[in-house]
């Protein structure tokens, strides 16, 4: 069972508590921010392996969360996934392709697709 | 004989002799005018006398100084001095009847015998100098109209890649907004098939799933009704309902969402309020449930209220009602004002793509309050305090 730290960035509380719930029951460790800059906070002090970050949300969207993850020595290195229900392409991405590592469309994946996916990934 | 013994032509001689030249000048549309250098008139053809409407007098032996027949702004000694010079140039001189003529003058200098004397051809340029400006005008007035239709158009091209952008942004926005919920009820489906479930967990799946699905519904139906709208086939249907019934379900609903987030929600009913009214309860509901609903979704914190007014009409059936909806919320920037109530431009701010939703309520509310013959405006917005807008409708009052 994995003991990877996930940090999810997700503004919907329904979805947040879906995955967290998901990924949790395959033996995840994951963490929850409501916001772009709760999270870049939460990102360094967990320590986290990864960062499921959405796009849509108030305040700071994903590509502003990105660019801050960049800013912090200790966030840079971090890899992100993004999850979201735009369509790939939407948002201009591509300076920040050393540290996104894919795109996921929410719609297309339930929890225990995704928990599969991130095992995937860390194997 | 030698040439120097040849003798010289007598001045009767050469008058006569110019006598067929005479009659081809005097037969000639151009006027001729010889003159000698002191400004004697020696010779004028039929068409200068007609010019000058002086048919009947000899010009032949007057001279120029005495009246400048052809200029009202050169004097006759400047004119002279100006034939003599041999240069082309223009008058202008009045006829007979008045009429201004503007003459082009070619003239030649030559001797005879030891006196200096031109010959003018003038011809009447007045109707092709009008001519030429009718065509200047016109050529002017026409880039002034292609400028302004340029432009015209060039503002037409910008609202119409405005609104291309808007839709596609919007069509952006809408996969983005079907897609959430539909993401929920698939995912907690999929908890719900565990086992290993509490009563409580279920119950609160569940709940996510019919509440995401009400979402779901609610924003395909309010896309669908805008098509509607849009298209002139929404039907209006009205008939008596309680008035005070419709208010009091919107209380409920929304008095739960309020305290959710903390917030206080506050409905007044004004003096003389009708119990029932006649006009499209459907209609009226959507209208009000967009304007308190959005005022909830746009306040994080302090109230929304909702104002009911009556304005009467002694003996007159129809009364105006005012549904006044405020809240303390974000506001709205001053220059989005114009572009609230549209259904596609407000995604020209790219803040409203952001936002939970279809984005068409106001839109919605707008166009169904005109249907009702009402209106729904902005009253006022401010980003510091909160916006209030009114949804005015005349209505029938009629008892139950």
């Amino acid at each position: 069972m994995s003991q990877h730290r996930i940090l999810l960035i997700e503004d919907d509380e329904d979805l947040a508590t879906l995955y967290r719930i998901g990924l949790e029951k395959e033996g995840f460790i994951v963490y929850t921010s409501k916001n772009g800059l709760q999270g870049i906070t939460k990102a360094i002090e967990k320590e986290v392996d990864l960062v499921l970050l959405d796009l849509m949300m108030p305040l700071a969207d994903g590509r502003d969360v990105l660019a801050m993850l960049r800013l912090n020595a200790k966030s840079q290195n971090i890899p992100v996934i993004i999850i979201s229900n735009l369509n790939p392409g939407t948002l201009d991405l591509s300076q920040y392709d050393d540290q996104v590592i894919d795109y996921w469309v929410k719609s297309e994946i339930t929890p225990k697709m995704l928990a599969s996916r991130l095992q995937s990934y860390f194997s | 004989m030698s040439a120097s013994q040849v003798p010289r032509p007598s001045k009767k001689y050469l008058a006569m002799s110019l006598d067929p030249y005479r009659e081809m000048f005097e037969e000639m549309d151009d006027m001729i005018l010889i003159l000698d250098d002191s400004g004697m008139i020696e010779f004028a053809n039929t068409a200068l006398r007609r010019q000058l409407g002086k048919n009947r007098i000899r010009f032949t032996g007057r001279n120029l100084s005495e009246r400048n027949y052809f200029d009202d702004l050169l004097s006759a000694e400047e004119l002279l001095k100006t034939i003599f010079e041999e240069k082309s140039f223009i008058t202008r001189s009045k006829t007979h009847a008045g009429e201004n003529r503007h003459l082009d003058w070619k003239t030649k200098v030559f001797v005879i015998g030891k006196k200096k004397k031109a010959m003018a051809i003038i011809r009447d340029m007045t109707e092709h100098m009008d001519l030429q400006k009718k065509v200047e005008d016109y050529t002017k007035n026409l880039q002034e109209k292609v400028y302004e239709r340029t432009h015209e158009l060039e503002k037409e091209k910008q609202k119409a890649i405005e609104l291309h952008q808007a839709k596609a942004l919007f069509l952006s926005k809408m996969s983005h907004e079907l897609r959430t919920p539909l993401t929920a009820i698939r995912g907690y489906a999929e908890l719900l098939e565990e086992d290993e479930i509490s009563d409580a967990d279920r119950k609160q799946f569940v709940s996510v799933i019919e509440k995401n699905a009400r979402g779901l519904l609610e924003m395909i139906n309010e896309t669908l009704n805008m098509i509607k709208i849009e298209q002139d086939r929404y039907q209006i249907h009205e008939k008596t309902f309680s008035l005070c019934n419709l208010i009091k379900h919107l209380m409920d609903t929304y008095q739960v969402l309020a305290r959710e987030k903390g917030l206080q929600f506050h409905c007044q009913l004004g003096e003389h309020i009708p119990e029932n009214i006649y006009s499209d309860p459907i209609a009226v509901s959507q209208i009000l449930t967009n304007l308190i609903g959005n005022a909830i979704k746009f306040t994080h914190k302090g109230k929304v209220s909702l104002s009911v007014k009556i304005r009467r009409f002694p003996k007159k059936i129809t009364q105006k009602l005012y549904f006044y909806v405020s809240d303390t919320g974000i506001g709205i920037p001053s220059h989005y004002h114009k572009r609230v109530f549209r259904s596609f431009e407000q995604y020209l701010d790219n803040q409203s793509v952001h936002e939970r939703g279809s984005g068409l309520g106001l839109a919605i509310s707008h166009q169904l309050a005109k249907l009702l013959n009402g209106e729904v405006k902005l009253l006022t917005s401010d980003t510091q305090k909160g916006s209030t807008f009114v949804f005015s409708l005349p209505v029938r009052i009629k008892s139950a």
